[in-house]
């Protein structure tokens, strides 16, 4: 059964920006933010899962930007899901070309040199941050391929934290980035 | 002049363009002025990197000793950043302008001994900008 929230405006229910303090995250659910880059190499991996209780391919993606004071910390991530009939799950994080061209509606665009892609350099702790919450989503293929980050406060830790919030993500039920949930979500997967 | 002296000094040229207007100077730590900057960085969340900084200040705060570098560049960043935000400007305003208040890097703020103590919190532009080996890291 489909719900309808009264009151919104059009794309509400699949990007919101959240604030907490200084902390600035954004959720898409159903969609992916527009970052289309050459992928160069992908690094994957399968673990045996139980059967997919998600009967459709889902999308969600996650950014977030959290100052510290000398720095902020910064990435985005987003994944789709396809669950499919059988004993294992495959994740699959692509890997991008250096990137050259700066992105300037990222929320850290506005400290730091933003660039669509994911480096080499953050594609293991990607994968080893989706293996930890993987088993939640059950059978199928995990793709990791859209992402963004800073050349200053993009780290691997951020990326690690951000593929298992992401992965939780798509395995929840929320429909509407408008749902309080959400907030639980990431603030839970806090490193 | 012999190659390893020149590679000292071309390594100490690539530190001075990090820290700007504060390369090679000293300056003493102020308990008032530490006190603020401890004010400061605690509303962001308790963050190891900031942590060990910190302790860096407050140590040389207690032994009486000038600091320089990165120690620097740290204590008049988080001081500038915290002036400027108890006045109104949010935090991405008061960071871009309190890293150009003294013309320095992004980078200059953190020690190369703490990058290196937290290897996931900083990507390979900090050990690159600092010359440090990447050998701990994934890429």
């Amino acid at each position: 059964m489909s719900s309808t929230i009264i009151g919104v405006k059009p794309g509400e229910l699949t990007s919101q920006i959240i604030t907490l303090n200084h902390r600035k995250m954004r959720v898409w659910l159903g969609e992916l933010p527009p970052l289309n880059y050459p992928v160069i190499e992908t690094v994957e991996q399968v673990i045996k899962t139980r059967e997919s209780l998600i009967t459709k391919r889902k999308y969600a993606a996650i950014e977030m930007f959290e100052p510290k004071g000398g720095r902020a910390i910064y990435g985005l991530l987003g994944a789709e899901f396809q669950p499919e009939h059988s004993p294992h799950i495959l994740v699959k994080v692509a890997v991008s070309e250096t990137a050259e061209q700066t992105i300037d509606w990222l929320l850290a665009s506005r400290v730091d040199r933003t660039y669509m892609g994911l480096p080499y350099e953050y594609c293991h702790s990607v994968l080893e941050g989706a293996l930890t919450a993987a088993e939640m989503l059950g059978s199928g293929v995990l793709t990791l391929n859209c992402a963004a980050y800073g050349e200053v406060g993009s780290s691997p830790r951020i990326f690690k934290q951000l593929a298992s919030t992401v992965v939780k993500l798509l395995a929840s039920k929320i429909k509407s980035v408008l749902e309080s949930e959400i907030i639980a979500i990431v603030e839970d997967n806090s490193l | 002049m012999d190659a390893e002296k020149i590679v000292q000094s071309i390594a100490k040229n690539l530190v001075d363009a990090l820290l700007g207007d504060l390369a090679g100077k000293e300056f003493p730590v102020e308990a008032e002025k530490l006190n603020m900057i401890e004010q400061h960085t605690a509303q962001f969340g308790e963050w190891g990197p900031n942590t060990a900084m910190l302790a860096r200040l407050r140590t040389a705060l207690a032994e009486g000793r000038n600091i320089s570098g990165a120690d620097a560049s740290c204590y008049f960043h988080e001081l500038k950043e915290a002036e400027l935000m108890q006045t109104g400007f949010d935090y991405e305003e008061a960071h871009v302008i309190s890293l150009g208040e003294y013309n320095v890097s992004p980078y200059s703020v953190d020690r190369p001994e703490v990058i290196e103590a937290f290897p996931d919190e900083f990507n390979n532009n900090w050990r690159q900008a600092w010359r440090i080996n990447q050998s701990n890291n994934h890429a």
